[in-house]
């Protein structure tokens, strides 16, 4: 009834809006009446003559009514969720014609096949959770790698962007965090290949992390399906505890041949710059601090400086570091199909600037994906691409640049003195300008396919795919950066991995009739990837050598001066057989029963192999009686799936103790060194995840309001974990499983066609999703053995992964020192380490996204708004700015302080002696809850206003040509106003990307962006 | 038909390719499994050299660095604003590292404990003499690192009467196993009797590896710590007995050339460059303002002596203003080795151990030979057994004056202040728990005792 009246006032106010448009005489006309195949007449269809501005819609009884000039015309009746209708007519002056039709539902959307792995199916036929997207839905808007597209669109998917650094990579969780030490990202598969995809190629070196999905052209995807639940991922066995995302490229689809020319052209900005102190709010400040300390006289500024030369440089280094980044991007892509021929190419250039100084990223990447039907039963497939990308570096973070211009690059610093470049350290300039500082990632992802169909009922399809990826650092640092009196230092490493996968599977239809339809998927899987690497350092150098140079340096025979490393070579095997039967009965009765059976050269002969079945079941409810009669219902299904998954993704080789060998690289006294490089246990095994699975998909009023709501319950057991052990054994730590995870959460999307009225439209897409997250035990092990450390999260029995574990601020007393709570909430003046408490949460309540599609006419208008509710920010790097005073630069919220009794401040008395605030001798111990922030964000992620072209400007030479102008990050909304509230810094390891998502340290903001993009296909 | 042919034999190929090819378990490239290392001498050496280089990565300055930032020489404004690490324990405050620390030694420890384990299980071809050298250069390698970490994380030898106060964990096994700390008492007794044994069995010569003097030199040291002076002496004697090495002319024994009176080095090249930290932390020609400072109440001690050349191994900067501060010049090259025992260090040890003992002569004749190369031959003699003359005084300062930077002072220091002199370090007691290091949190296991923290303000 709702929807009626909500029906009823849209279409008044769009003929208010458009009368004007539609009401121009004409002398003929064309009316009549629709209904639907239940003989109910529908409102809202539109009715138009495509290519023109003739159109209007029909009333609430079904009827309308198109006034025209007499001539040919094809007339079209639209309506979501229903097939199109076109009528060829020839209409007279001064006829009226009566046109009615019958429309019927489209059922095209649910009919839709999906890739599920290793197959296909049908979208209605799903029994397991898995959301898609198109490649225009994930590429409209510029980004770092194409990952970042999927953000605020897929329910249960939260993504946290990098920062604005180019090439910077994403974090994705599936469902929440199931995992420690092991990697919690999801299993990426392009093309049927599992993927290398390790986000510690490159360690952390320079605070920044390498994205290894950056090589893969965002152009290139045609669709991406991402699995949930164990009904869906575990096909992947021992890989999908963490979810797995499908992502199938473009290929060639219609007949002849076309082209299509992609640009956008932007600029980038951070989102927010931090203000910090100038040089003389800097030396009062400090003096401030000197003189509450008790002290007379002029405080001795940090390195010696006098006020004189502080004021009179007054250096701005966000400004040195931080301006404005350009990126430009160029695709031209191809499509031809003739009878058995199929091709598909694209090549794309990318650059992308950021607003760092400095950092760049260039891509430039090509793609053929062919296929060739041999026969009636042979067809073979080809998917090839090739990228090279090129990192234009500079440090970050911890590691100086943009951090140290809000850290310890004071304002009373030089950039510069008599001798050049100051060497008054840091100076974020020196380094950036004298260094030469690139990485280079080479990668070509390939895969053949043979597809044999002897009958119709057995299809086996043979694959075989190679993944390779280099990544090659050249570094350069000239003697006067090294203070060197020898020469200049070069660090080059290449690594490279090769990853080889083959699979063979056969379909075979059972039995196909209308009451049982019976499929059953059997197959094997081998991958093979095997990462090697070299590592030198020069230093009798005189430039950069580039990659060209890197062949000579390594003839090098001087390891005197020089040293290399070949890093011992690393093999990971997986060996699996799996199984799928699909059942469908009566057409509404769906049930899937997975298993796979995984080996892995991970874990030793003991444990090797895994077994990890699913089993799921889906009823399509509206096709039952009972519910046919409720006409408002369209589509109902309620499915539900039990499965066990694995995690196998950490470091190898750690089931055995190796040891390195001569001739590696480690010389002392000109002599070889042999060591042992871990300690080995050979009783790991594979962290596994039961899961629970219960859904609800529905689609009402016609397709109008669609949707999906999920419960999920993922309990992960024998969780990867390093273990810290004490020193004095030899070693600081091991791989050993340990605990127990549990993952809990309701996942809820709605579509919903708000508006769908002649040349108007506006639909809304909403997804929302909370997940419980909580780590159940340690086993015999204390938190203390796993450790945290980093970021200062830890590992809590009963708490999240990845907890804020800090002593509680309280208030500022009289004294303007600051008062903490001990452990029993007691009111103290010292800080205490045994006082920390499990205080913050890394995970949000909710998080989400929502977006709004309006059209009208050609002009095309997409918001999307992405959120996150509740969690904390943990501000670590803020307890040095704004916390004792030292040799870091404050921020001006340091403005709000106490300075005498009364005074009602954020942050205590400034102080350089850490007695004042009762903390030991080290500022960095300095962890309370002053730093800790809601977590809470909303913001505009992105706004495009496209407009297609009309075609008769080309004279009807270019299929579509379409302008749109973008904007992203333009709004952001938080309670955290030091930085940007979306925060994935640089990590150590894959235990700190688990739980320390929350954490900034000195990390550089998103980045605002404005673009104008040109489409063409021709 | 052909067809047919060619489909059927693809779909034998793929199968024969999964049938065989489907491998888990590869043998390590550039790596080895543990059990296949221990094969030849040479695999015996090259673990034993990886010991060495473990040894050279904490000597590297590391080690040198806490102990003189536990100790007098350094200036401390300036640190304050360059390491708040180093300014944790200048402050003698909690010291509880988030990064550096020197444990790799107990990776060392680790190695030396395998090495002996695998020599008394497998004999690759070795004699008799080979087997106790290699055994005695472990234990030479096991007793030096045992020994560093205990003068840091422990109070030192004779702190307590029965010296029952903790050590640190003492390890002599490399199998997977917790322990505690050790007393005091039980680490030196177990150093000196490693170092005993490798005296014993190793060779005169050893290129940069130990050999006998080496082991000899150590002893002296270690019982010159314990204030065992009449050990002190006999060892000390002894290496200087060797005969092959003479004291060098240069001031800087860090400088090339000067390598004729070292004992044991760290070997340094700039492929594995061992002089990093202290280059780091030190160097001033490249750099003017490097972190580490000089204090001023040590330099005015040799300018204020006119003769004394060793005052040309430090710069001022910025004289008589607020801000002036002293560095050192003994460490501006890329690359050099690292002198850890050397005659200059034995003859000193030899003359405070005769001063001791009462041989006032003999303890002279040692001092001179410092003396006279830092001030010239015939300068600054004195009659040791005049009235009023502190012979004592003058060979401890001559040693704080050598050994600037290089890590000696407080752990001499500390050693006055255990055997009952009224020592003060920076205004703290010798003995507040501050002065030595706390383990980190990774320790902690059932019955581990951590340090007192802080009490030396």
């Amino acid at each position: 009834m709702a929807i009626k009246l909500l029906n009823k006032l849209l279409i008044t106010c769009s003929l208010v809006l458009f009368i004007s448009h539609f009401s121009k005489a004409q002398n003929s006309s064309i009316s009549g009446k629709i209904l639907d195949q239940t003989g109910e007449p529908v409102l809202g269809v539109t009715v138009k003559v495509p290519g023109s501005t003739y159109g209007t819609t029909t009333d609430d009884k079904g009827y309308y009514k198109l006034m025209l000039p007499a001539g040919n015309y094809t007339i079209e009746y639209s309506y979501l969720g229903y097939t199109n209708i076109a009528v060829k007519v020839n209409l007279n002056s001064n006829q009226n014609l009566t046109l009615n039709q019958t429309m019927r539902e489209d059922s095209k959307a649910l009919d839709e096949a999906v890739a599920i792995g290793y197959a296909t199916k049908q979208k209605r036929d799903l029994t397991g959770s898995q959301v898609s997207l198109k490649g225009k839905e994930i590429n409209d808007m510029p980004a770092q790698s194409f990952e970042a597209g999927i953000q605020g669109k897929a329910s249960g998917v939260q993504l946290i962007m990098g920062s604005g650094l180019a090439g910077s990579g994403t974090l994705i969780r599936v469902r929440g965090v199931a995992s420690l030490s092991a990697g919690g990202d999801p299993l990426y598969v392009v093309d049927g290949i599992p993927i290398t995809q390790d986000y510690f190629l490159n360690g952390n070196g320079g605070a920044f992390n390498n994205n290894p999905l950056a090589t893969i052209n965002p152009e290139d995807i045609e669709d991406i399906q991402i699995l949930k639940d164990a009904a869906a991922t575990s096909i992947y066995g021992s890989r999908g505890s963490n979810g797995v995302v499908l992502i199938t490229t473009k290929r060639a689809s219609k007949k002849g041949l076309s082209f299509d020319f992609n640009t956008r052209l932007s600029v980038s900005l951070p989102t927010i710059v931090p203000q910090m102190l100038n040089a003389a709010e800097f030396i009062q400040l400090y003096q401030e601090a000197h003189e509450n300390d008790g002290n007379t006289g002029m405080a001795i500024l940090p390195n010696g400086i006098s006020r004189e030369d502080g004021l009179k440089n007054n250096t701005n280094w966000v400004d040195e570091t931080v301006g404005i980044g350009f990126k430009q991007l160029y695709s031209l892509g191809m499509s031809y199909r003739k009878k058995k021929f199929g091709v598909y190419g694209n090549y794309t250039w990318n650059e992308n600037e950021s607003f760092i100084k400095g950092s760049k990223y260039r891509r430039s990447s090509g793609r053929i994906n062919a296929d060739y039907k041999l026969s009636k039963t042979l067809t073979f497939m080809l998917s090839s691409s090739l990228s090279r990308g090129t990192n234009y570096r500079v440090d970050a973070g911890w590691s100086g640049g943009y951090g140290a211009a809000i850290s310890t690059a004071l304002p009373i610093y030089p950039i510069y003195d008599s001798t050049g470049y100051s060497q008054i350290n840091p100076n974020p300039n020196r380094y950036r300008d004298l260094r030469d500082w690139r990485t280079y990632e080479n990668r070509s992802i390939n895969n053949l396919k043979a597809i044999f169909t002897p009958n119709k009922k057995l299809t086996v399809t043979g694959s075989l795919s190679y993944d390779y990826m280099k990544l090659t650092q050249d570094l350069f640092e000239p003697k006067e950066l090294i203070n060197s009196t020898h020469s200049g230092f070069g660090g080059y490493f290449t690594l490279k991995v090769h990853n080889y996968n083959y699979n063979v599977v056969a379909n075979y239809e059972l039995k196909n009739n209308i009451i049982h339809k019976v499929n059953v998927m059997v197959g094997t899987e081998y991958q093979k990837s095997k990462r090697t690497g070299d590592l030198y350092t020069v230093n009798n150098v005189t430039g950069p050598e580039r990659e060209i140079g890197l062949d000579m340096i390594k003839s090098i025979s001087d390891t005197t001066d020089n040293s290399y490393f070949k890093f011992p070579v690393q093999y990971d095997a997986f060996n699996s057989y799996f199984a799928r039967i699909d059942y469908t009965y009566k057409k509404k009765y769906i049930a899937q029963l997975t298993a796979r059976t995984d080996g892995s050269s991970k874990f030793g002969p003991n444990n090797r192999y895994g077994f990890f079945p699913a089993v799921s079941a889906a009823w399509i409810l509206s096709d039952e009686p009972l519910f046919k009669k409720y006409k408002s219902i369209s589509f109902l299904k309620l499915r539900a799936g039990i499965g066990v998954t694995g995690n196998a993704q950490f470091a190898s080789n750690q089931w055995l103790q190796l040891y390195t060998v001569p001739g590696t690289g480690g010389v002392y006294n000109n002599t070889p060194i042999v060591n042992p490089l871990n300690a080995g246990n050979p009783d790991l095994k594979w962290e596994n995840s039961k899961v629970l699975d219960v859904s609800l998909e529905f689609a009402l009023y016609k397709s109008r309001i669609s949707g999906e709501i999920s419960y999920y319950n993922k309990k992960t057991e024998d969780v990867l974990t390093t273990l810290t052990v004490p020193p004095s054994t030899g070693f600081t730590e091991y791989y050993a499983n340990v605990g127990t995870i549990s993952n809990k959460g309701i996942e809820f999307q709605i579509k919903s066609t708000m508006v769908q009225r002649g040349n108007f439209a506006w639909t809304t897409d909403f997804n929302i999703a909370r997940n419980y997250n909580k780590i159940l035990s340690l086993g015999i092990y204390s938190q203390d053995a796993l450790g945290g450390g980093t970021n200062d999260t830890r590992v809590v029995v009963g708490k999240p992964v990845g907890t804020n574990y800090l002593v509680r601020f309280d208030h500022i007393n009289d004294e303007g020192r600051p008062v903490y709570l001990d452990k029993d909430g007691n009111q103290t003046l010292t800080w205490n380490n045994a006082d920390r408490v499990e205080v913050g949460s890394v995970l949000p309540k909710a998080f989400g996204g929502l977006t709004n599609d309006f059209r009208y006419k050609n002009w095309s208008l997409s918001i999307l708004l992405v959120y996150k509710i509740g969690g904390n920010i943990y501000n670590s790097s803020e307890k040095r700015q704004n916390g004792i005073v030292t040799d870091w630069n404050m921020t001006t919220s340091i403005f709000d302080r106490w300075q005498q009794p009364g005074d009602d401040a954020r942050y205590p008395r400034l102080t350089k002696e850490t007695s004042t605030y009762g903390l030991p001798p080290d500022p960095y111990q300095n962890n309370t809850t002053l730093w800790l922030y809601d977590g809470t964000y909303y913001r505009v992620r992105n706004i495009g206003l496209g407009y297609n072209l009309p075609k008769k400007w080309f004279k009807n030479k270019i299929n579509s040509a379409r302008v749109t102008v973008s904007g992203t990050n333009l709004f952001t909304f938080s309670k955290f106003k030091e930085s940007d509230p979306e925060i994935a810094r640089d990590f150590e390891n894959a235990a700190d990307r688990n739980m320390s998502s929350n954490i900034t340290y000195l990390t550089a903001p998103q980045e605002k962006t404005y673009n104008l993009s040109i489409n063409l296909t021709f | 038909m052909k067809n047919q042919f060619f489909k059927y034999s693809l779909i034998c190929v793929a199968l024969t390719l999964i049938a065989s090819c489907k491998k888990l378990e590869f043998e390590p490239e550039n790596s080895t499994r543990a059990e296949d290392v221990y094969k030849t001498k040479e695999d015996f050496k090259n673990v034993l050299n990886s010991c060495y280089d473990l040894f050279g990565n904490q000597m590297n300055g590391t080690v040198q660095n806490f102990n003189e930032l536990l100790g007098d020489n350094l200036s401390g404004i300036q640190i304050a604003n360059t390491s708040l690490e180093y300014f944790a324990i200048y402050s003698r405050g909690t010291i509880s590292f988030r990064t550096g620390d020197c444990f790799e030694f107990y990776q060392g420890i680790y190695r030396a404990n395998v090495l002996l384990e695998k020599l008394k299980e497998q004999n690759p071809g070795f004699t008799d003499t080979e087997v106790s050298e290699i055994e005695a250069e472990c234990r030479f390698l096991r007793a030096w690192m045992h020994w560093e970490m205990v003068k840091l994380y422990a109070q030192p030898y004779d702190y307590t009467s029965t010296n029952t106060h903790p050590g640190i964990p003492l390890r002599l096994k490399s199998e997977y196993v917790v322990e505690i700390r050790s007393s005091v008492k039980e680490v030196y007794d177990q150093i000196l009797t490693d170092l005993k044994v490798a005296e014993e069995n190793l060779p005169l010569t050893n290129g940069n590896y130990a050999n006998k003097t080496a082991a000899q030199a150590l002893l002296a040291k270690v019982y010159f710590q314990m204030h065992d002076y009449e050990k002190a002496w006999q060892y000390s004697d002894m290496a200087l007995a060797n005969g092959s090495y003479t004291l060098s002319d240069s001031l800087n024994r860090f400088a090339p050339g000067a390598s004729s009176e070292v004992i044991f080095k760290i070997v340094s090249q700039l492929s594995n460059n061992k002089s990093g930290i202290l280059v780091g932390n030190y160097r001033s020609d490249q750099n003017p303002n490097p972190p580490f400072k000089i204090s001023k109440e040590i330099i005015d001690k040799m300018v204020n002596d006119t003769t004394d050349k060793r005052q040309y191994l430090y710069k001022v900067y910025k004289a008589n203003t607020a801000q002036e501060y002293w560095v050192t010049n003994k460490f501006n090259r890329d690359v050099f080795d690292i002198p850890l025992l050397t005659l200059t260090d034995l003859y000193l040890v030899r003359a405070e151990s005769q001063a001791e003992r009462g041989n006032i002569n003999e303890a002279y004749t040692d001092l001179m030979k410092i003396r006279e190369r830092a001030h010239g031959i015939g300068n600054r003699t004195f009659d040791p057994n005049g009235a009023g003359v502190n012979l004592m005084d003058s060979i401890r300062l001559e040693r704080r004056l050598e050994f600037i930077a290089e890590g000696d002072r407080v752990q001499q220091l500390k050693r006055m202040g255990s055997q009952g002199e009224n020592v003060k370090i920076r205004n703290a007691p010798w003995n507040c728990p501050g002065m030595i290091l706390q383990f980190p949190a990774s320790f902690k296991t059932a019955g581990f005792e951590f340090n007192i923290e802080g009490g030396c303000n």
